[in-house]
C-alpha cells in the first residue's frame, strides 16, 4: 500500500538555527526541519511561516535555492505575526507550510541579460533568483542588480550586494534617497539607475520587487528604456489566509496572488497596478 | 587649449547630444569649454545667476538642496553622461538648487547667454536644445516627486489590512509548549482543509 501524501495545509514543524539582524526592524531566520528532511523551492516562491499562538504570515524564501538542508526568510517587523517571528531565537520552533506560488522565470531567460531591480526589503525574494543566475552565470548575458533604499542604515545584505560586486562578471549599482553619514555612494531613487542602462534592452529580463509604488515605477523606466512588458516580472503582495487558492483572501482583480503569483508577468497585471486599492 | 574643432567631436561623443547634426555640434562648440573642478567645488549655487549648464564627463556632481538650518541635503547624485544646470534657460535665470563636485570633475562647460544667442538665429538649434532638456527636466521632476513618496516604505495601507488595529503580540512561544500548539494548529488547519473539500 502506498504511504500517505504530506498534506500541504498541515505546518511542518522547523527548528531556528539562526538570527540575524539585518536592519533596525528586519531580520533574518534560517531553520531547519525537525524531522530532518530537507526542503526545495524555486526561487521568487514563500511559505507560510506559523507562530504558534499567534498566527500565520507569507514571507518569500530569500536563501539559496541550491541549499536544501535549511529555509531562509528575511523579514520585516510590521505586526503582530511579524513582530512575534522577530521574537524567536535559536531552538524556538515554528510551523512552515510551502513552498507556494509562481517561480521568476529564470531559466526561460537564459541566453538574456538580466536586470534585477529591488527596492527595500524587496532585495529578500530576488536574492534566491541573484543566487540562481551566479550558479549559472554562463548562461546569461550581462547581469545587472539595481537596488534603491531609503538611507544607508536601510541597505539589506550590505555583504552580499560587495561579494556581488566584487565579482567581474556582474553590475551592482546602490542608490539611496537620503545620504547619512559619510556615504559616498549614489543618491537619487532606484529607477534612475534604470535609465542609465547598461544592458540590452532587447535581449534583457527583469525581475522587480519592492513596494508597489517602487514596483509600478520601476517597471516603467524599464519599459521606457526599451524592455518590453512581457520580459519584466513582478512580485504582488496581497493579504493571504491559506496560500493554496482556496481562501479567495489574497484576490487580485482576475487572479489569486497566492497561485497565479506572488510573481506575475507585468503585461498581465500592469493595468492593475495603476488601479487604487484593488 | 581645445580647438573648437576637438570640442565638436567631444561633444559629439555625449550621449546627452546622440544623432546631433554637425552643423548645430560646431555651433554648440563655439559656446563650450572644457572645464574642471575640484572636491567640492560649487558648479552651481542655489538663488545665484546661473548662465551656464554643464556636461559631465568624469566623476560625480551633488545635486543639493541647502535648507536655513542644518546641513545641505543631497537630492541626486550625477555621473559621466549627466547634464547639470538648466537656469540658463529659464529667466531669471538663478540657480535652483546647489550642484557641487564630489571629488575631481571633468566637464564641458557651455555658456547659457551665448547659447541662447545662437539658438534665437538659428530655430533648429533652439528646438534641438529644448527637444534634449525638456525630458532631462521631466526626469528630474519625476524622480523628486517619487523621493517624496518614499519608494521603499511600506505600502500605503490597504483596506483589508485597515480592518483591525493590530494587536501587540503575545510573547513568542517558548520552545517546550510548542509542539501542542503545533498540534492544536494542525487539528485547525485540518477543520478549514476539510470545509474546503466540502465546499463545491
Ligand atoms: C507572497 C508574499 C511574500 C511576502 N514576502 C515577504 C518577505 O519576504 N518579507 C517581509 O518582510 N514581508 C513579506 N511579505 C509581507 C508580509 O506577509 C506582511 O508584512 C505580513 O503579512 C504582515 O503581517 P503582520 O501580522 O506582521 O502585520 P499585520 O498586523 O497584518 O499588519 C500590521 C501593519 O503592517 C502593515 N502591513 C501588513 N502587510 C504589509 C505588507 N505586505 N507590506 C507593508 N505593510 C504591511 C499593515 O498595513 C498594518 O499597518 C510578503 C507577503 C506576500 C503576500
Ligand atoms: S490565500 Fe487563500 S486563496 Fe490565496
Amino acid at each position: 500500500m502506498n504511504a500517505p501524501l504530506p498534506d500541504p495545509m498541515l505546518p511542518r514543524v522547523f527548528r531556528v538555527e539562526k538570527v540575524r539582524r539585518e536592519l533596525s526592524d528586519t531580520f533574518t531566520l534560517e531553520v531547519v526541519a525537525v524531522d530532518g528532511g530537507d526542503f526545495a523551492f524555486l526561487p521568487g516562491q514563500f511559505n507560510l511561516l506559523y507562530v504558534f499562538g499567534v498566527g500565520a504570515i507569507p514571507i518569500s524564501i530569500s536563501g539559496d535555492p541550491a541549499d536544501r538542508s535549511r529555509i531562509v526568510h528575511t523579514t520585516r517587523a510590521v505586526g503582530a505575526v511579524s513582530r512575534a517571528l522577530n521574537g524567536l531565537t535559536v531552538g524556538d520552533e515554528l510551523g512552515v507550510t510551502g513552498p507556494f506560488g509562481s517561480m521568476w522565470p529564470v531559466e526561460a531567460a537564459y541566453g538574456r541579460d538580466l536586470v534585477f531591480v529591488a527596492g527595500g526589503v524587496g532585495l529578500a525574494p530576488l536574492r534566491p533568483a541573484i543566487n540562481f543566475a551566479m550558479a549559472n552565470r554562463d548562461r546569461y548575458g550581462r547581469v545587472l542588480v539595481l537596488y534603491g533604499a531609503r538611507t544607508p542604515e536601510d541597505i539589506l545584505f550590505k555583504k552580499d550586494l560587495a561579494r556581488w560586486r566584487g565579482r567581474f562578471d556582474m553590475d551592482v549599482l546602490v542608490t539611496v534617497d537620503r545620504a547619512t553619514g559619510n556615504w559616498s555612494g549614489s543618491v537619487g531613487v532606484v529607477t534612475n539607475l534604470v535609465l542609465k542602462g547598461g544592458f540590452d534592452p532587447q535581449q534583457a529580463t527583469a525581475f522587480v520587487c519592492g513596494p508597489e509604488v517602487m514596483m509600478r515605477y520601476g517597471a516603467q523606466a524599464l519599459e521606457k528604456r526599451g524592455i518590453g512588458r512581457k520580459h519584466i516580472w513582478v512580485s504582488v503582495e496581497r493579504n493571504m489566509k491559506c496560500g493554496c487558492g482556496l481562501c479567495g483572501h489574497c484576490q487580485w482583480g482576475p487572479y489569486f496572488v497566492c497561485k497565479d503569483g506572488p510573481v506575475f508577468r507585468y503585461d498581465r497585471v500592469a493595468e492593475m497596478f495603476s488601479v487604487a486599492e484593488l | 587649449m581645445a580647438g573648437t574643432g576637438d570640442l565638436s567631436g567631444t561633444i559629439g561623443a555625449q550621449p546627452f547630444f546622440d544623432g546631433i547634426d554637425a552643423e548645430l555640434r560646431d555651433l554648440l562648440a563655439g559656446c563650450a569649454a572644457p572645464m574642471d573642478f575640484a572636491d567640492g567645488d560649487a558648479l552651481i549655487r542655489t538663488g545665484v545667476i546661473a548662465r551656464a549648464f554643464y556636461l559631465i564627463r568624469a566623476g560625480e556632481v551633488e545635486v543639493m538642496v541647502e535648507p536655513p538650518a542644518g546641513p545641505p541635503i543631497v537630492l541626486e547624485t550625477l555621473g559621466p553622461g549627466d547634464v547639470v544646470g538648466w537656469s540658463w534657460l529659464v529667466p531669471p535665470h538663478r540657480g535652483a538648487f546647489t550642484a557641487r563636485a564630489r571629488g575631481e570633475v571633468e566637464a564641458l562647460a557651455f555658456d547659457g547667454a551665448c547659447l541662447l544667442g545662437k539658438m534665437e538665429a538659428h530655430p533648429a538649434l533652439g528646438f534641438e536644445m529644448l527637444r534634449r532638456f525638456v525630458p532631462v527636466m521631466a526626469h528630474r521632476l519625476s524622480a523628486a516627486r517619487l523621493q517624496l513618496l518614499d519608494l521603499y516604505g511600506p505600502d500605503v495601507p490597504r483596506p483589508e489590512m485597515l480592518e483591525a488595529e493590530p494587536e501587540e503580540p503575545p510573547p513568542a512561544p517558548a520552545a517546550a509548549g510548542v509542539r501542542a500548539e503545533a498540534e492544536a494548529a494542525k487539528a485547525s488547519l485540518a477543520i478549514v482543509k476539510n470545509r474546503a473539500e466540502d465546499e463545491p
